[in-house]
């Protein structure tokens, strides 16, 4: 058994995790809460240490670069939504800017990775797998198509034949989850056989 | 009703129980079940760290964080071990913080293993880790442009650019600079940043297995070039190395707890079943 203070820590935060799976309980919630608090108090410092500091004397202070102290003051602003109501208002400004460079940046680039999946579905029909991917794709689409008359027995079963297709999807997707899901709690399993009991794995 | 129409009312907790021993057991005595190395997945990953040359520098990104440690932490570290095996050069960065230290942690765990087996791992010559930095997609553009102020010339412990040999041939992050993208990604902020904003670099990824098949159309339309899938991933780069690790132990688990759960499938659907015929008689 390990004598490590931190291990115990861990171990006895781990177990008060899994308790949620008999039912709700203190030991979860307290074990919950003391994430959010480390997470927001640990994103803080960081932020500080790793970046506004060494930004502020790098470029502030160093180069004179004194219009990142206006960027830091717009950026504060952000904290006008909690100051009396006449001047909320200002909060918008920061926001503003953000959606304005995030949708610019967004409607510029982003496009070119969902065409470049669009144009590799126009595979050339030289391989089973490619003829397969190519029938898959049809009668998938065939499911979603709400312009033709659904009495078009065609459309029906193409359609219903898609959906099977995407339940095989969703299938595997189901599998993946699983997996990853045991990966995670085996990582927790050999860290309270292993670290805390101290068992060899 | 018989009770094989109970099949689909089984008690949450059995199958917690059940599900529990099912990994306990290969864990402390493992089965020795086979692991198969996936050619499209995994091999392309281990080809391209194969195919760089020593002092070749990649950049790798941890976008995960302790929540998918178990899938995503032995590939970090078999892929890492890879890179300084062949003395190619590795600069980190994380899109997630919460991830940052973690990252950083698995590392340095595996620079002191290699070091104690005489491999040369030292930080800031071999490796260094920029870590996390504000800004989101905006940032990492402007890490294309000019690395250094990005990152407020600060590595993630602090260190000045200035101080780490490495970083020096490291100015700005573009396709010249770089041999390629090793990207660990669990969620979001993850792969899209760099299909979107670095489409024409090798990227390659390691993924948490619920997103794998999400990938694969990625990996298909040549927008990745391999995959690290889950923990098999993990396992598959490991043996690939020759150096079993944390993964390929754990993987006779996985299988365990993965047969338990198509029995559940199978059993629950025959209670399915049985519990409407009786319903229809």
């Amino acid at each position: 058994m390990s004598t490590d203070p931190q291990i115990w820590v861990q171990a006895i935060c781990t177990l008060a995790c899994y308790s949620y799976l008999i039912k709700e309980n203190p030991a979860y919630r307290v074990a919950e809460y003391t994430l959010v608090a480390l997470y927001t108090s640990y994103n803080i410092t960081r932020l500080y240490h790793s970046f506004i500091k060494p930004y502020f004397i790098n470029y502030c202070l160093e180069e004179r670069q004194y219009y990142f102290i206006v960027m830091g003051l717009l950026g504060l602003l952000l904290y006008a939504r909690y100051a009396p109501p006449q001047y909320r208002w200002l909060a918008r400004y920061p926001i503003a800017l953000q959606v304005g460079w995030g949708l610019g940046g967004s409607l510029a680039r982003s496009p070119r990775p969902v065409f470049t999946q669009v144009a590799d579905v126009m595979r050339p029909l030289n391989s089973i797998d490619n003829v397969v991917f190519f029938v898959c794709f049809l009668v998938v689409m065939s499911y979603f198509f709400f312009t033709v008359a659904k009495e078009s027995k065609f459309i029906q079963g193409s359609g219903r034949i898609g959906r099977y297709i995407m339940m095989i999807g969703f299938g595997t997707a189901f599998g993946n989850t699983v997996q990853g899901r045991i990966s995670l709690f085996l990582n927790r399993l050999t860290f309270l056989l292993t670290d805390w009991i101290g068992l060899s794995v | 009703m018989n009770w094989l129409s109970k099949l689909d009312t089984i008690d949450p907790r059995w199958v917690y129980i059940i599900m529990a021993v099912s990994l306990v057991f290969p864990v402390l005595k493992p089965l020795g079940l086979a692991i198969t190395i996936d050619e499209t997945t995994t091999v392309p990953v281990y080809n391209w760290v194969e195919s760089l040359q020593p002092g070749d520098i990649v950049v790798g990104d941890i976008a995960f964080s302790g929540g998918s440690e178990g899938e995503l932490g032995p590939q970090l570290q078999a892929w890492f071990r890879h890179c300084m095996t062949k003395g190619v050069k590795v600069i980190m960065v994380a899109q997630w913080n919460t991830g940052e230290r973690l990252g950083y942690t698995l590392l340095e765990q595996t620079a002191k293993q290699l070091e104690g087996e005489g491999i040369s791992a030292e930080y800031g010559v071999d490796w260094v880790y920029a870590g996390y930095k504000p800004g989101g997609t905006t940032l990492w553009r402007q890490m294309q442009i000019d690395f250094w102020e990005a990152c407020a010339e600060t590595d993630m412990l602090g260190n000045s650019f200035q101080d780490l040999p490495l970083m020096h041939r490291f100015r700005k992050w573009d396709k010249e600079s770089s041999k390629g993208i090793m990207a660990f990604v669990a969620g979001s902020p993850g792969l899209p940043t760099y299909t979107t904003y670095f489409p024409d670099y090798e990227i390659y990824v390691g993924n948490v297995a619920v997103q794998v098949p999400g990938a694969m159309n990625t990996l298909r339309a040549g927008q990745i070039k391999g995959l690290l899938a889950g923990l098999p991933g993990g396992a598959q780069y490991e043996i690939l190395l020759d150096t079993p690790g944390r993964a390929v132990k754990l993987m006779d688990a996985q299988s365990m707890g993965h047969l338990w759960i198509m029995a559940l499938v199978i059993l629950g659907n025959i209670g399915y079943y049985m519990k409407a015929k009786s319903r229809d008689q």
